[in-house]
């Protein structure tokens, strides 16, 4: 593989021209679909997801309900034309079944699934394009249709990935970085008290690299965060100027 | 004197601004254990956080969104969806069943579609839904808004309610549930139109004027 040779920093500068801890420039859109609860799109850098989300509903099939709690289904989908190289049918896979499995324990630790007994909450993301940290981009845009649906919510998911490139620590790694980079490591992880709801690695790290690197994260959180605060308020944006010009 | 009047009113603006925030989902709305509806905030460690997105103003929490959650009493709207040996099945915007029981209703009988009033009679410990007080609604369409708008259709002692019978003409029932309920007779279509503008501009004030304007210019 020659691609392995690649360099990845030049300059303390990465292949887009950003720096080591910059983020790729980030949309949040909330309410994009007419029919479903709630919905949002997210692009972030190169990346375009939109997710959807149903529910609460009675719970099908039967067998699965829990008369203690609400059950989340989560399908996370890349489309056929999503990349440059050939994804085929779109449909379930080995990758994208793993990705749903981790969305999804993602949200069942702050969905209040406990106030809807035997019924279930649906939540669809589909990647129209890929550009590299797919899942975090899924997971926020999951994060934000939940929002829009009303579902309760015991915290926001914050999601963002790191990794390790050119032996540098970086921040939101993009597809080279992801492909040829020496470690990647998507993390989620709750607004408030910094619980992680999701940590992968790709790749190898060290004890104190990764306690670095989680900070790195955390740190870089607070952005998106304000994206986060920033989708939901231009979705009543019209209507809560308008209340403040009264005054 | 007129300078300093608009000093005051500057100062009062800028306070207001700064009163009204917004709240997403995890942020406290208050370092005491205070009550809300279920579903729209919750306590821990004596501090109340938020679990919807939602305005504050005046440590006054007013939620944006939200799922419908059933309380004892509440009238809701329904149409019947399953006809079994001793009861009805009845879709109420509810994920949880909402049964209304023959032996409750006596000689009452319905048919697949039929729409419904019912008030929440008993809530069983798995959410299961037990109708009381069940009334036909002859004809007529069921149309269905966010859970979250619905006490603003009705308004403050139902003066909304009123103002959309009063001007249009029509019959209706409002559910807790967000199924509205609208009979054949008068100007339905206007008052869908109207619901859809209460919806829309729920967050805003002065909202039975503008309502008041729209139904009369025509």
């Amino acid at each position: 593989m020659e691609n392995k040779e690649i360099e990845l920093i030049v300059n303390g500068k990465r292949l887009d021209g950003r720096g080591l801890h910059d983020l790729r420039p980030i949309k949040i859109k909330v309410g994009v679909l007419e029919d479903a609860d709630g919905s949002a799109s997210v692009e972030w850098g190169g990346n375009k997801v939109v997710a959807g989300v149903y529910g609460p509903r009675e719970c099908i099939p039967r067998h699965m309900e829990n008369p203690y709690k609400a059950i989340v289904k989560c399908q996370y989908m890349m489309s056929t034309f999503c990349s440059l190289e050939e994804h085929g049918r779109m449909g379930p896979n080995r990758r994208s079944v793993e990705i749903s499995k981790v969305i999804r324990q993602a949200l069942e630790n702050v969905i209040m699934v406990e106030l809807f007994p035997k019924s279930q909450i649906e939540v669809y993301a589909i990647v129209l394009q890929a550009d590299g940290g797919t899942r975090i981009s899924a997971l926020t845009a999951a994060v934000a249709a939940l929002m829009d649906a009303g579902i309760p919510l015991r915290d926001t998911v914050i999601g963002v990935s790191v990794g390790k490139a050119g032996d540098k620590l970086i921040a939101d790694l993009g597809k080279m970085e992801d492909n040829f980079g020496q470690s990647d490591v998507p993390i989620a992880f709750t607004n408030r008290d910094k619980d992680i709801v999701l940590l992968q690695m790709d790749g190898l790290l060290t004890k104190d690299e990764l306690s670095k690197i989680i900070d790195l994260a955390f740190r870089k959180g607070e952005d998106i965060n304000q994206l986060q605060r920033k989708a939901i308020e231009n979705k009543y944006g019209e209507t809560v100027s308008k209340r403040l010009r009264i005054g | 004197m007129l300078k300093q009047k608009c000093y005051k009113n500057e100062i009062n603006s800028e306070k207001r601004g700064e009163k009204l925030v917004f709240v997403l989902p995890g942020d406290m709305i208050s370092e005491k254990p205070e009550h809300f509806k279920k579903g729209t905030a919750y306590i821990k460690d004596g501090k109340t956080y938020a679990a919807v997105v939602g305005t504050l103003e005046d440590g006054r929490f007013t939620s944006l969104e939200g799922v419908y959650l059933p309380m004892q009493d509440d009238p809701l709207v329904g149409v019947i969806i399953d006809e079994r040996h001793g009861n009805y099945t009845v879709d109420a915007n509810i994920s949880f069943p909402v049964l209304i029981l023959a032996k409750n209703i006596g000689r009452m009988r319905f048919r697949l579609g039929d729409y419904v009033s019912i008030r929440v009679g008993r809530i069983e410990d798995d959410g299961t839904v037990i109708a009381g007080d069940v009334r036909l609604l002859k004809g007529g369409k069921v149309i269905d808004v966010p859970t979250s708008k619905v006490p603003r259709i009705i308004g403050k002692k139902a003066s909304m309610l009123s103002l959309l019978k009063e001007k249009t003409g029509v019959e209706m029932f409002v559910g807790a549930n967000g199924y509205i309920w609208i009979g054949d007779r008068g100007k339905v279509t206007k008052a869908i139109k109207a619901i859809k503008t209460i919806v829309a501009k729920a967050h805003l004030t002065g909202l039975t004027d503008e309502i008041s304007k729209m139904l009369e210019s025509g």
